[in-house]
């Protein structure tokens, strides 16, 4: 009787501790999948989960060549920002240049973008590099910097989202890789959750993408998918 | 003439014998599993408060861990009842196939308490209720106050062996 019942208590004992076992290594994976994902490698979940931006299915290419809308601003982080400007003030942490006809590259850009046509409002927020006229002024890996009222021949936004944009404009917009072609006479153009690169020279306003929703002149689009904001 | 107090008056013999008391398991015993949850919870909020990026699906992850262990934790506490009434100790175990145990206070013979240094500190334990058959004991495991539950049943078994002599 007392083997019996000592064999059963340890069948117990046994399971008890595969059930602990269990617990505790369910914890460590989510506590250290916590940890890596917010303190290391921020798109490490994205990678394994999927990226929605890589996956085009339910999403709404759009490639668009327009005039410029009056102002526009962008908050969010940017891949990689290529500016020529014809004159300003650039201040890079503490340190100010003075810029005449320059070229800029600014890599990994998280902050602030305003800009019309032809003129930045604002530039403001931290980069990893930059690059003025091909020459490195890279101090440190997060570096504040500012740049005001410049004017400028051309600018490149690579990867960076965009909530909406709504303005009237003209110009061609094709969605999904021609599928549908929408030719805007002094019309409406209005999208939504804009993921892509955007440039601009002189009156060329072109958009390369993906949206979510689009309304364009009398055309209304929408996706089946949401687009996550991979940049912010 | 005395008025009478309110409550439980302990001299009064017809209230103790329908007084039953009736324990769960000590939630005290799940302290490791609460221990993780805010720990999960602090690095959650020392995320947020530091302004680095929450992944969703970490946070879903870790939200979904809190909630299961709460909700198994609970599930495991309620699945044992314990009951010492007027004349018995009954057991209760299980939720769909229950096992009901029920010990006559004139089939036992004798409790004692174990505790750990941890159980003493955090006042919990087991009571191992002994038999005269010796063959099967009844053992309330982690409970609450295990000293009360004892003192109870000895108060009981008092008042039973005055009510059958």
């Amino acid at each position: 009787m007392d083997a019996q019942i000592q064999i059963i208590d340890q069948k117990r004992a046994h399971k008890k501790s595969r059930i602990w076992a269990f617990v505790f290594l369910v914890f460590f994976g989510v506590l250290g999948f916590l940890i890596y994902t917010s303190f290391y490698n921020p798109s490490f979940a994205k990678s394994i989960t999927g990226n929605i931006i890589k996956d085009r299915g339910g999403t709404i290419d759009i490639d668009a060549v327009l005039t410029p809308s009056e102002k526009l601003e962008i908050n969010s982080k940017m891949d990689k920002i290529e500016l020529k400007i014809s004159s300003g003030n650039f201040f890079v942490g503490k340190e100010e240049l003075k810029l005449n006809k320059a070229s800029i590259v600014i890599d990994g850009f998280n902050g602030k973008l305003i800009f019309n046509k032809n003129n930045i409002e604002k530039l403001d927020g931290k980069t990893e590099n930059i690059f003025v006229d091909g020459i490195s002024i890279t101090s440190s890996s997060n570096m504040k910097i500012l740049l005001e009222k410049s004017d400028f021949s051309f600018l490149k936004i690579h990867n960076f989202h965009l909530d909406d944009l709504n303005y009237r404009t003209s110009g061609i917009v094709k969605l999904n890789n021609g599928k549908v072609l929408v030719n805007l006479n002094d019309e409406d153009f209005k999208i939504e959750e804009f993921q892509g690169d955007l440039e601009l020279v002189r009156d060329r306003f072109k958009l390369n993408g993906i949206i979510k929703k689009s309304n364009l002149g009398f055309i209304d689009i929408k996706a089946t998918k949401n687009i996550e904001n991979k940049t912010s | 003439m005395k008025k009478r107090k309110k409550g439980l008056d302990k001299t009064d013999k017809n209230i103790l014998i329908r007084d039953i008391l009736r324990v769960r398991n000590s939630r005290k015993i799940y302290i490791h599993f609460y221990l993780m949850i805010i720990i999960l919870v602090g690095v959650v909020i020392y995320t947020k408060l530091s302004g680095r990026p929450l992944d969703d699906a970490a946070f879903k992850l870790s939200l979904a861990f809190i909630i299961a262990v709460l909700i198994a934790t609970e599930i495991h506490r309620l699945g044992n009842y314990y009951q010492i009434n007027d004349d018995s100790v009954i057991h209760k175990n299980g939720y769909f196939s229950i096992v009901l145990k029920r010990l006559e206070f004139n089939a036992i013979s004798d409790s004692h308490i174990n505790q750990t240094l941890l159980e003493r500190f955090l006042s919990y334990g087991d009571v191992e209720i002994h038999m005269f058959s010796r063959e099967n004991n009844l053992i309330i495991k982690n409970i609450n106050n295990p000293f009360k539950f004892v003192e109870f049943l000895g108060s009981k078994m008092g008042h039973w062996k005055t009510r059958t002599r």
